[in-house]
């Protein structure tokens, strides 16, 4: 009965992990060119997943932030790694290179991002915003750093997850 | 009678059953490098398990799909049609692409970055690409590096 065509059917805990800790090495591959990722050991990969798996923030933590750390001679990571979900389209997600700092060495905002890859959500039509661009379910700030975000409001996955959705009418 | 066409090919599984394989080559921008996601199901429809998928890996691939099964092939969403697919993971491309390229460089051949990359993977999922794809190499290298 399950929808074996149209949705992944995760059959038992390894199946996600496997996928969890794909979208970690597609993150670093990303962030560090997988420099970071490549470099830690068979057992950090497996104390990432036992630490979400069992809800151990220190343990999760403790190789976690291995991957948000970059080299001290750049600003940030490589690229963002992010996906943007919208219920208006077909597409399952948008997601391109997008770097956190610009040419001239400023950083790269949210709005900067969204204004790149969907600029629909953030047209406002008759001067009112008709969507909101939601994080974790919270509305950041369009001028919060594109860094700051990944490297403070990425899932567990290391992607920054946005949703736009219909600003409600009330 | 369906007529065959570059996309789908009919395989042959170890209990002798028909399975249609449908491959789609996309491109990652995240590790910058083509991928192959595929799908297989029986004539009646029925799709291939990833349990099954690993069994018609050809035999001389299995060793290193045991070593980490999980790092080889696994089922993600196909990033256009969201439905999903199994997916040869793309973090190795890399280096064995820079290696077979070197090599072909310093002989001065000409290459063709798809035929070469898809000669390679393909074989471990069933599809094998005729050998009239080697001609079709272009005068220059493609986007190599």
């Amino acid at each position: 009965n399950f929808p074996e065509k149209d949705l992944l059917h995760c059959h038992s805990k390894d199946v996600i992990e496997a996928h969890f800790m794909a979208c970690i090495k597609e993150a670093d591959a990303l962030k560090h060119k997988s420099q970071v990722i490549n470099e830690m050991q068979k057992k950090d990969h497996k104390q990432l997943w036992m630490g979400l798996q069992n809800d151990k923030f220190e343990q999760f933590w403790a190789i976690n932030r291995k991957l948000m750390e970059y080299p001290p001679e750049d600003s940030g990571f490589r690229y963002i790694p992010f996906r943007i979900y919208q219920a208006t389209t077909e597409r399952p997600f948008i997601q391109k290179l997008f770097r956190p700092i610009a040419s001239g060495g400023q950083l790269h905002t949210l709005g900067d991002l969204l204004k790149d890859v969907c600029p629909s959500a953030i047209a406002p039509e008759d001067g009112e915003q008709k969507t909101q661009v939601m994080i974790h379910g919270i509305e950041p700030m369009l001028e919060t750093p594109l860094q700051w975000l990944s490297e403070h409001m990425s899932y567990p996955d290391n992607f920054l997850h946005i949703s736009i959705i219909p600003r409600p009418t009330d | 009678q369906e007529s065959l066409d570059d996309s789908q090919v009919a395989g042959v599984c170890a209990t002798e059953e028909v399975i249609r394989y449908e491959y789609h080559v996309l491109y990652s921008s995240s590790y910058q490098v083509p991928v192959l996601y595929f799908r297989a199901c029986f004539l009646d429809g029925r799709p291939l398990t990833l349990d099954e998928i690993w069994k018609s890996v050809h035999a001389c691939y299995q060793a290193r799909l045991l070593e980490g099964p999980w790092d080889t092939i696994t089922q993600q969403e196909h990033p256009l049609l969201g439905q999903p697919f199994f997916v040869l993971h793309p973090c190795r491309t890399n280096e064995f692409m820079s290696s077979v390229l070197t090599s072909t460089r310093e002989q001065h051949r000409r290459t063709n970055y798809i035929v070469l990359w898809l000669s390679t993977v393909g074989p471990v999922v069933g599809l094998n690409l005729p050998l009239s794809y080697a001609k079709l190499a272009p005068e220059q290298n493609t986007y190599a590096e």
